[in-house]
């Protein structure tokens, strides 16, 4: 398959699967991700705060996350998605312990994130 | 019958239908096992032995069948058991992946004597690493969640036994109660739940925070509590600080007048700083009811000083010796614990030592006032369940607390061994759980049974029902 048309309004399947947003993780991969951290209870939501529970930061930093304890982020609505992701100081936390593993890579020139290996 | 009703029936009904040959033991089981697998998501059982309990319970069907056969008091009944009380062939993990392999190759006493009552037992239900916080969440199994609001806690360390009692996940529980570990997650969870007297109940081997550590019965009724006590208390020959027998039928003994009762209710005890405005007003309307029943009841400030330097030492100290042999794996251990274990360790003993005697002068304090007074009230806890994932309560109120503010009241009568139940008494206006603290004198679990029903039989609970579908 080529290229995809990339003109106003028609964004490529790699845009809506991840990307980054203000240097936090936005897309399809960035709402499943606070989704998951919801579920598995890591990240409560406070008014309109997400605050890092002690089990999320016990279990983020168990694998090499460098986090501070109840670090807050805020909702930030998907652009693709029309749900919201982690922004705020734990959305870009997130991001750039995702970055450092390796679990995500920036490409150059472009927003678009390249999924490496699971998330969590 | 619906098979969820199986489900939501009383232990007294469930045994009472069986024995009658109304209810099949093994429909009990399926139904309830079915629920369980259909309410995964609130993770309270760690451990589901279906098989065995399906076999458990052909064999008590067969039982039912045979003529003329003796059948226990709980004969058919569903139980679950704490996975910090050890299961002969189960998997016990203390919620630790230090001991995600554990198979003990015995039942611990109260296990042993609800399977020798005829109750069937389940499987393990959920708990932080050897129940260090009122909360349940550990490294092995992940949070385990309210079943009144799935993003709350159900409070802990017996939270998994919390979740499945209020649930309809089995209508016994074993819970066990070192700080509060018993009537924080009754509370939170909006059933009911006992911490008999020290030693009621005998516990094996040692709990980590032993000197503090009570086993007793978490039920949607106070009369299924009643029942398991009837089957569970008495001395154990393997718990040198269990109690000799009582010649007492806890059931028969619920139905005993209160009158001429003098019972105290207390928000602060003298030292409790910040309570819930809702948490204050339900409960102290629930004080207010034991008025009905004929008792005298005054709302006082005994202005104790706080007992917490005397507990937290000897808790910690419990856990720190138990976990000190694992400190190599240190990514095992959950963050909070391991600064608890490390401070622990360098502490001079006499600080251990110094806490045991605060706790004998700290005694004097509820020795004189329960010669004025035969029950005690207080809120159960300061504030309704916390978010889950939390090790405690972050704010009370709108307030930031520091940790273990949220609970003044539960861990006291751990130093003392008093009973102590929790009653549901309400609902917050967001549908959150409120419960009542009732404390005895030493000994007088009767007392504590015996108002704990009074007032479920006024302000009946049990057929409120979490909304799970």
């Amino acid at each position: 398959m080529g290229s995809q048309a990339t003109a106003a309004g028609v964004k490529t399947a790699e845009f809506r699967h991840a990307r980054s947003c203000h240097n936090h993780l936005a897309g399809r991969s960035g709402v499943v991700l606070l989704e998951d951290l919801l579920a598995r209870g890591w990240v409560v939501q406070e008014r309109k705060a997400y605050v890092l529970t002690d089990l999320g930061h016990l279990e983020l930093t168990r694998r090499g996350f460098a986090l501070r304890p109840a670090m807050k982020g805020l909702g930030c609505t998907d652009l693709t998605e029309r749900r919201d992701h982690l922004a705020g100081p734990l959305g870009r936390a997130l991001l750039d312990a995702l970055l450092a593993h390796g679990r995500l890579a920036r490409r150059r020139s472009s927003r678009e994130l390249l999924v490496r290996r699971r998330i969590l | 019958m619906a098979n969820d009703e199986l489900c939501w029936m009383s232990a007294a009904d469930l045994a009472a239908a069986v024995s009658r040959k109304k209810i099949s033991p093994v429909d009990v089981v399926d139904a309830v096992l079915a629920r369980i697998e259909k309410l995964e998501r609130l993770n309270a059982y760690v451990t589901v032995v279906a098989d065995g309990a399906r076999k458990a319970a052909r064999a008590a069907e067969r039982a039912v069948m045979k003529k003329g056969a003796r059948l226990g008091p709980l004969h058919g009944v569903p139980f679950s058991v704490k996975d910090l009380v050890i299961t002969n062939g189960v998997r016990t993990t203390f919620g630790t992946p230090l001991y995600k392999d554990h198979v003990p190759t015995e039942d611990a006493p109260m296990v042993e004597r609800l399977k020798a009552a005829g109750a069937i037992m389940l499987g393990k239900t959920n708990t932080p690493t050897f129940g260090w916080i009122g909360a349940t969440h550990n490294l092995l199994f992940g949070a385990t969640r309210n079943p009144w609001n799935l993003e709350r806690t159900p409070g802990g360390s017996s939270g998994g036994a919390s979740a499945a009692v209020s649930a309809g996940l089995g209508p016994l529980a074993i819970g066990t109660d070192g700080g509060g570990s018993i009537r924080i997650p009754s509370s939170f969870a909006g059933i009911f739940g006992l911490k008999p007297s020290f030693g009621r109940i005998p516990t094996y081997p040692p709990s980590a925070a032993w000197s503090l550590s009570h086993v007793g019965p978490m039920t949607r009724t106070v009369k299924d509590a009643a029942l398991m006590m009837n089957v569970c208390a008495g001395p154990d020959e393997r718990d040198v600080y269990s109690l000799p027998a009582a010649p007492v039928d806890y059931v028969r003994a619920l139905k005993g007048s209160l009158r001429g009762l003098r019972v105290a209710y207390s928000d602060s005890l003298g030292y409790a700083k910040i309570l819930d405005p809702e948490v204050r007003a339900a409960t102290a309307q629930a004080a207010r009811v034991f008025r009905e029943f004929g008792c005298r009841v005054e709302e006082v400030n005994p202005g104790w000083p706080s007992p917490f330097e005397a507990w937290r030492p000897i808790f910690a100290g419990g856990i720190a010796a138990r976990l000190a042999p694992y400190l190599g794996e240190r990514d095992k251990i959950d963050a909070g614990l391991l600064r608890i274990i490390d401070e622990t360790l360098k502490a001079s003993p006499t600080v251990y030592v110094q806490a045991w005697f605060d706790r004998l002068a700290w005694w004097q304090h509820p020795r004189q006032f329960f010669a004025k007074y035969d029950l005690l009230l207080t809120p159960t806890l300061a504030c309704p369940a916390f978010k889950v994932g939390l090790d405690n309560a972050t704010e009370i109120a709108g307030k930031p607390v520091p940790e273990w503010a949220w609970t003044p009241f539960t861990y006291p009568f751990n130093l003392t061994g008093q009973p102590a139940s929790s009653v549901p008494c309400g609902f917050t206006a967001s549908g959150l759980p409120i419960g009542l603290q009732l404390v005895g004198r030493r000994f007088d679990d009767v007392t504590v049974l015996r108002a704990s029903a009074a007032f479920e039989a006024a302000r009946p609970w049990a057929h409120k029902r979490p909304p799970l579908g």
